[in-house]
Parts: structure tokens; sequence; C-alpha cells
């Protein structure tokens, strides 16, 4: 595989324009060392790759550096506006970030190697010199205002200047009485983002554009003259050391320029109506819970029209799955306002959202940040909050994290009504927490509407081989080594494969197709629904957890036969009427008994078949689940 | 006519000794006025207040007779503005907090600016000083900035509630209640959104200043532990109505 790998890297790079403009200016740099990249990456070394066009093809996107004297990785997390649109961290400083002001490696690494951004640029004598200069001879910087509002500085015996070109500026210290960091950020928010000291951005962009780097200088003198008034009458006032000068004390406004504030600002501004429903999801991409969201968005679109309904994702920006939503949809993603957002500030904008815009009810299904916002309870007076839970999850050692363990308790007198796509996991919910009557009122079975209402029946498979469908997402979840364990004793069934996933996972089935031959890796799918089922004669489930998963309703529509495991959910929909649901689900024996009770007994695979297809149309329709999410409360009331 | 021209009120409940700073701040201001020419009217609303803070009160009020005590059991500072609001004879009102100080001109100076602006305006302080716990300074907003932007005001307060307004407005546009228990607090922040849904706009006295005292333990954050939201509003809404309909 490294060597295919390096093979078609370099074809690929060998496609490439000879030299581009972003080759010669790395030819030109000695920030761009191809002694020290061929040593540190002999992965390229060995491919006889060109350095310069690795590094711009693939490197730096790989976090590898480019020298000593670059962190490219440190660059993009400390200039955001870099990152966000793409460029090359390497390039973006030689054309512009040097001039700026902006480092080229971490304050530890200078003061550990004694290199500045500075003296990576051959050409000056030393650019952080030069702006200490340049902020020393400008009226931006007072030694003696920065000495007595930071007495920590004078105690240190630092020289204040310095102490603000390395630490100062980054603390949000003011220079001089007039110079507010976030004043400043307010008027020129790149800075901000940017992370640039916003003096030197001042000094060499902001003063000729005419921004203004902090409040009048009168601001000082209304609060002395009320200081002074204060007292006459208050002499408690002139006690605290910081109010016997006013130019000293902190600075908060209005329109203090936070992330948060930005983002909403944002969000707000892009919002062209109110909506009623809102369903809120952490991304969406191709799995289960986005498929439940996306049903939501089209049932709420269906009953209230495409104005009334907006999606918004509020974790993530992965958007995988348009394609699921209906024409029109109206989407937000948060983080298209500022990617790098914790969860708490996503948390505080969703609330902002809906204290706001006031809809009539708001869905979750599976938003971090609000489930978050909705603990407390303060959400629930301005909208009604419905929320969708689906199966336990769990930590790779073990550990329960889903929110039905994280948040469920503290939300669920908040929550208007919780919807499940399976019974026996609400059951569980109200055993584990011991949720009384009146709160199990609130707890609503809700089965997904399967995708389609009319598939290719299965007719029962190949008759000349044993072949066995098996689809998800490679991850623990999946149980891919009870998959693989079936597979080495089921030496008289072939399997195929569909999916994809974790890295660990994908090779271990790549290794295991490597050795045993009758396991085949199909490679990823659109939808299990589109899978070809006629050529197999069974298909295979080995989940360690679940809700009701959509995709295996899906599934059952065909009829083939369904051998799977009975967690979660799944006995709801998989009995000894409809297939053949496996209790005991962590070994491979009951699998195998069961995919070869479907090869001996054809008849009774079939009609297990046409049970399942009249329980999924009963029990699966969209006017049922349209139905069933009506019934008052609703969230689409 | 109105009989005054400001109804100065300051509204108290359990601040002990410390309203004294407060009741002499109100007292220099309506001289101040008084020699400007303006018609004052002091009236100190204490809602609930414990012993010691009624007994400073009416020991000014001994001292001052210009000053009336009304004593009411709301329990809510809005409400208890609300109050004064009824009883007030004044054409503008402006509150004090029985814990803050106003700068010496602030009503001369708020009645000027109020009386030259044919809009129905609430004013504020440019700059407030707090002492106390947590110096520092605080600087109001304006509205008719031009980078001022409405959402913002969903993300927090904007100003304070040592407000100079007109006393009819106030009537007609009182203050919600809080309830903090049910999450709902910022009395203060609830009026002023409200003030904007009702079409008026919040402005800003150049050059004068309120002291504001800080305390480790206050109302707001008493409120914010609560995980209290402003009283829920269809202002934000309503601008976003307004965008649909492009007005």
């Amino acid at each position: 595989m490294a060597n295919f790998f390096s093979i078609f890297l370099k074809r690929l790079i060998k496609k490439a324009k000879p030299v581009s403009p972003d080759e010669e200016l790395l030819q030109g740099s000695k920030l761009f060392d191809r002694r020290f990249y061929l040593k540190q990456n002999p992965d390229v070394k060995k491919a006889g790759l060109d350095p310069i066009k690795h590094y711009l093809a693939y490197g730096a996107a790989d976090g590898r550096n480019p020298s000593e004297n670059f962190d490219g990785s440190f660059y993009l997390q400390n200039y955001r506006d870099v990152a966000l649109v793409g460029l090359n961290p390497l390039v973006h400083f030689l054309r512009f970030g040097q001039a700026e002001g902006r480092m080229a490696l971490p304050p530890g690494a200078i003061a550990q190697q004694g290199t500045t951004a500075s003296d990576t640029n051959p050409s000056a004598e030393s650019a952080r010199a030069i702006e200490r200069a340049l902020v020393e001879q400008s009226e931006c910087f007072s030694a003696p205002f920065y000495l007595k509002t930071y007495p920590d500085v004078a105690a240190a015996k630092i020289d204040p200047l310095d102490h603000f070109m390395d630490y100062g500026w980054r603390e949000g210290r003011r220079p001089q009485p007039n110079f507010d960091m976030e004043w400043y950020a307010d008027h020129c928010p790149e800075v901000l983002i940017s992370k640039i000291n916003p003096v030197l951005h001042y000094l060499k962009f902001g003063k000729q554009r005419g921004y203004t780097s902090g409040p009048d200088s009168e601001v000082f003198e209304i609060a002395s003259q009320m200081i002074a008034e204060a007292a006459l009458i208050e002499p408690s006032i002139l006690l605290d050391d910081k109010l016997l000068q006013a130019e000293q004390l902190h600075i908060n406004y209005s329109r203090k320029g936070t992330p948060v504030l930005r983002a909403w600002n944002k969000l707000f501004a892009s919002l062209d109506k109110p909506f009623d429903y809102i369903v809120m999801v952490p991304w969406l991409v191709r799995g289960g819970a986005d498929l439940v969201a996306c049903n939501a968005i089209v049932a709420a679109i269906e009953k209230h029209g495409v104005d009334s309904t907006l999606l918004l994702l509020t974790d993530h920006d992965r958007r995988e799955a348009d394609h699921w939503l209906p024409p029109g949809t109206n989407v937000r993603v948060i983080s298209d306002y500022d990617k790098s957002l914790s969860r708490s500030e996503r948390s505080h904008i969703v609330k902002m959202l809906i204290t706001a815009m006031r809809p009539k009810s708001v869905l979750n299904v599976n938003s971090g940040s609000l489930w978050e916002a909705t603990v407390g309870g303060a959400l629930s007076k301005v909208t009604d909050i419905y929320a969708c839970l689906f199966c336990r999850d769990y930590l790779p050692d073990g550990r329960a994290a889903g929110y039905s363990d994280t948040h469920f308790r503290d939300s669920l007198p908040h929550l208007k009504r919780v919807y499940c796509d399976n019974s026996a996991f609400l059951d569980e919910l109200v055993l584990n927490y011991g949720v009384p009557p009146s709160l199990q009122e609130k707890m609503l079975t809700l089965h997904q509407p399967i995708s389609r209402s009319t598939v290719n029946v299965h007719r029962g498979g190949p008759t000349t081989r044993n072949t066995v469908a098996w689809a998800g997402r490679f991850c623990a979840q999946k149980n891919i080594d009870l998959l693989i364990e079936i597979v080495e004793k089921g030496s008289d069934f072939e399997f195929e494969v569909y999916g994809y996933g974790d890295d660990d996972l994908t090779r271990k089935l790549n290794a295991a197709a490597g050795r045993l031959s009758n396991l085949r890796l199909m490679g990823p799918f659109t939808a299990t629904s589109d899978l070809p089922f006629e050529q197999y004669n069974a298909f295979l489930f080995t989940s360690l957890w679940e809700g009701l998963p959509l995709t295996l309703a899906d599934t059952a529509l065909t009829g083939i036969p369904i051998v799977a495991s009975g967690v979660g959910g799944i006995p709801e929909l998989v009995t000894a009427e409809t297939g053949w649901c496996i209790r005991d689900h962590e070994v491979s024996a009951p699998y195998l008994a069961a995919l070869r009770e479907i090869k001996d007994n054809p008849v009774i695979a079939e009609q297990k078949g046409d049970a399942m297809r009249k329980h999924v149309l009963d029990t699966h329709s969209w006017s049922q689940y349209f139905s069933t999410l009506s019934a008052s409360p609703s969230f689409l009331d | 006519m109105h009989t005054f021209d400001v109804t100065a009120v300051i509204n108290g409940h359990t601040e002990g000794l410390m309203a004294l700073s407060s009741l002499r701040s109100l007292a220099r201001n309506a001289d101040t006025a008084r020699l400007a020419g303006l018609k004052i009217e002091l009236i100190a609303v204490l809602d609930k207040p414990d012993p010691l803070t009624l007994e400073i009160f009416e020991s000014f009020a001994n001292l001052r007779t210009d000053i009336r005590v009304e004593v009411v059991d709301m329990g809510d500072l809005g409400f208890a503005r609300n109050k004064a609001a009824a009883l007030a004879s004044g054409k503008w009102i402006s509150f004090l907090d029985a814990d803050d100080i106003w700068a010496d001109r602030w009503l001369v100076e708020a009645f000027t600016a109020a009386e030259n602006d044919p809009r129905q305006v609430v004013w504020h302080p440019a700059v407030n000083v707090y002492f106390g716990a947590r110096a520092h300074l605080f600087l109001h907003g304006d509205m008719d900035e031009p980078h001022f932007d409405i959402s913002t005001l969903a993300y927090t307060n904007l100003w304070t509630a040592l407000a100079f307004v007109s006393a009819e407005f106030l009537r007609q546009t009182p203050y919600a209640g809080t309830n903090l228990k049910q999450n709902i607090g910022y009395e203060d922040w609830s009026w002023n959104i409200e003030v904007v849904n009702q079409g008026a706009i919040h402005k800003v006295v150049p050059g004068i200043a309120h002291a504001i005292r800080t305390k480790s333990v206050s109302l707001l954050s008493q409120t914010i532990a609560a995980g209290c939201i402003a009283h829920p509003t269809h202002f934000f809404r309503h601008v976003l109505d307004r965008r649909a309909k492009g007005s």
C-alpha cells in the first residue's frame, strides 16, 4: 500500500505545473530547508519527491514543517484567518504574515532558540527589533503607565516594552491608557482572530485606515471627575488604589468583541425571517441520527411549510447529507460564523437564538450544544423543547457517555417530550433512573419511517453460492472483531462487507481480507437500501449496542433473511417470526447457526422474510411516523 | 402641565449604612438642578426594607423634608420602579439605587439632552465607574452610533437601570417582574429590550458618569447562579418579521 501510495503521489505531483509562484517563493526562502524536510520525512525522500512540491501539495496539510524555523501548526492555530481560508501557512507568512508582524514560531521556541519570526527573514536584521522600535517611537506605549498598571511587571524587573511585545499584548494588557485591545479588536476583528499584536497592526495599517485605538481620553476625565465627586460623599472609594488613576481601570463596553458575540451577530444577520420549528443536530452526516433529523425536517415542512422550518448544525461543520433534505430547506451552521467556538460558546449561541427567535418548538437530535443549553430549564420558558434519544453510547474504555447518561436526567423535567426509535431503550431509562409515571408520559416510542415504500423483493439470493452481506461503519459499536471471527469460522460462506470507518478497524479488516479467502471488502456505500441484496442469501448485523437502526428497517423491507444481534431496539424488529435475533450476541456460534439454518431451510427463510416485510410496512410507514409524531404534545404542534 | 420637571427616585431595600452616600448624591443632584431652575421631586421607594435601611431613610427625610419615603412590599426591583412611576409627578423620571452615586450634574445634563431630542429616548450616562468589589469602567453604547447592532442586546444587557426617561413612557412600558425560581431575571435587561420593542431608543448623555457599587454577592450574581434569562420577549422576532417583510 505504501508503495502504491508513493507512486500515486508522485504521479499526482508530477502532473502539477513545473514551477508555480508559490514554489518560486519557497525556493527563494531560507524558511524552506530541503535537507531538513527530507530528513524529517523519509517517505518523501524514499519516493524521490521534490520536497517543495510535496510540502505545497500535501506536507503542510499533514502538519509537516518546512524547516526548524517555521512551525506551520503553530501558525495555523494562532492565525485562524489563515487556517479558515486554507492557505499554506509558510506561503502566507512570506507573502503577508511577516510584514504584519506575525510569528513564525511559538514564543517558547523563540526563547529557546533565540530565534524570532524576523530572524528567519534573511533580508531583515531583526524584525522584532524593528517592531519594538516602531512601538517605542510611537505614542502607543507608555512605560510609566504600563509599570504602574501592571505591578507584576515592575516587580519582576522586566523591561516593560519587552514584556508587552512578548507577552503583554497577548494577555490583553493596555500599552497606554488610550489603547484598548478589546476596543481595537472591535473595530478590527481580524486582529483578534489572527492574534496579531494590535499595536503593530494599528501602527502599520489601522492608523492609516482611521481606526481608533481606544476610548477618547475624555472618558478618563469623566471618570476622574465622577470619582472626585463620589469621594466627597463616599470616602471609601479612594481606598481602592485603582480608582486613584481612572486610566488604569479595565474598560468594559457594550459592544465588546468576544468570539461568541461576533458569531452571534453574524448568525442573527443571516436570518431573513423567524422560524417556528427548529431541528438542531451536531452536524449533518450520513448517519442514522442525521436521517432522523431529516425525517423531522420533512415532517415539519410537510405540516408547516419550508419557511417555518430551520435546521441548525450546532457542534461541527460537517455537512455531507444535504441531499437528504427537501429542496429549499433553511440551514444554518454555527461553525460558518466561527469554527473554533467551544461547546459552551456554541451552547450560548443556541440559547440566544432560541430566546431571541422564540420558535414554537425545537427538536434536539444529538446536539450537544442544545443538550447543554437545556439543563437548568430557562429555555423551556420560551419554547417547547423536544429531544430524540436512541441508545447508550460508550467510550472506548466501556464507560457510558451518551446524552442519555450525561444530560437526560437533568433535562427531562424541562423537555416537552422525548422521542425514541425503540421502546426497549425507554424501558431501560425508566428502570435505570426510576423515572416516575408523571415523567414517563413524556417518553414516546417513535418508529422512524423507512426511506422508501417499494423495493425489489428479495427472491432468495443466489443458488450457487452462500453469500452474506454486512454493511455499516467500521467502528467499535459494530463489533468488527466478531464479524472477523464469524468470517473465520464460517468458511462455508462468502462474506462481502460494505462500509468505511475508523483507521484501525479498516486496517484490521484489510488484514483479515488478505488472509481469509471468504472475505471481500466492497468499499463504502451510499445507502443500505441501495445494496444489491439479490446477490446475497442473508444480511448480517453484529452491533454491540443500537437503537433501532433505520438502515436495518430499510434492509428488512426487501425481505432478505436477517441475522442480527439482539441489542437495543433490534428485537422489536427482528423477532423469531421475522428473522434471527441473536440474544447471545457477542459470540460467533449462534450467528453461524442462524446462517446455516437460512441456507438449509430456504422456505422458512422466505416465510420470515414475508413476515418481516409486513411488519416493516405496518410499523415503519411514513403515515404511521407522521401520525405518532403529530400526537400532542408534539414537535409539530 | 407637570408639577415637576423631574422626579428623582431612589430605590432602597437592604443597603443599610451604604444608603446614606446615595441619599446625599440624590440631594446634591436635586440642589444642583434646582439652582439650574428645574423643579425636582424626590421620592424614596423602599421595597421590603430592613429596619436599618428604613431608619437611615427616615432619619434623612427628617433632615431633608423634600424627600418623600414610600415603603412597598413588592419584593421586586422592577415593580418598585413601576410604583415610583405611578407616584411620580414629574415629566421625567430618573432612578438611583441606594448604593450608587450620580455625578452631581446628572439630572441637569440628562434633562437638557432629553428636552432637546424630540424622539422617545431613554437616557444613560456615557460612563459608569464601578467601585467596590471589582473596580472598572463600563461605557454605555448609544443606539445612534453607526456600528450599533441590535442583536447584541440578545447577548448582553447594554445599559444600567439608572436611566432618565419620560415618566409617561415608563408608565406605558412598565418593568416586568422577575422570578429567579422560574429562571426569569434581569429586570433591567428585560426593560431595556422592551424599550426598543416599543420603538424608543437608548442614548447616552455625553460627559456624564455614574458610580456603581459592586458587591461580591449581588442580585446580578444571584441571577446568573440561578441560570436565568431575561424576561421572554418577542422583540427580536419582530425584527426578523420586519426583515421578512422587507421593511
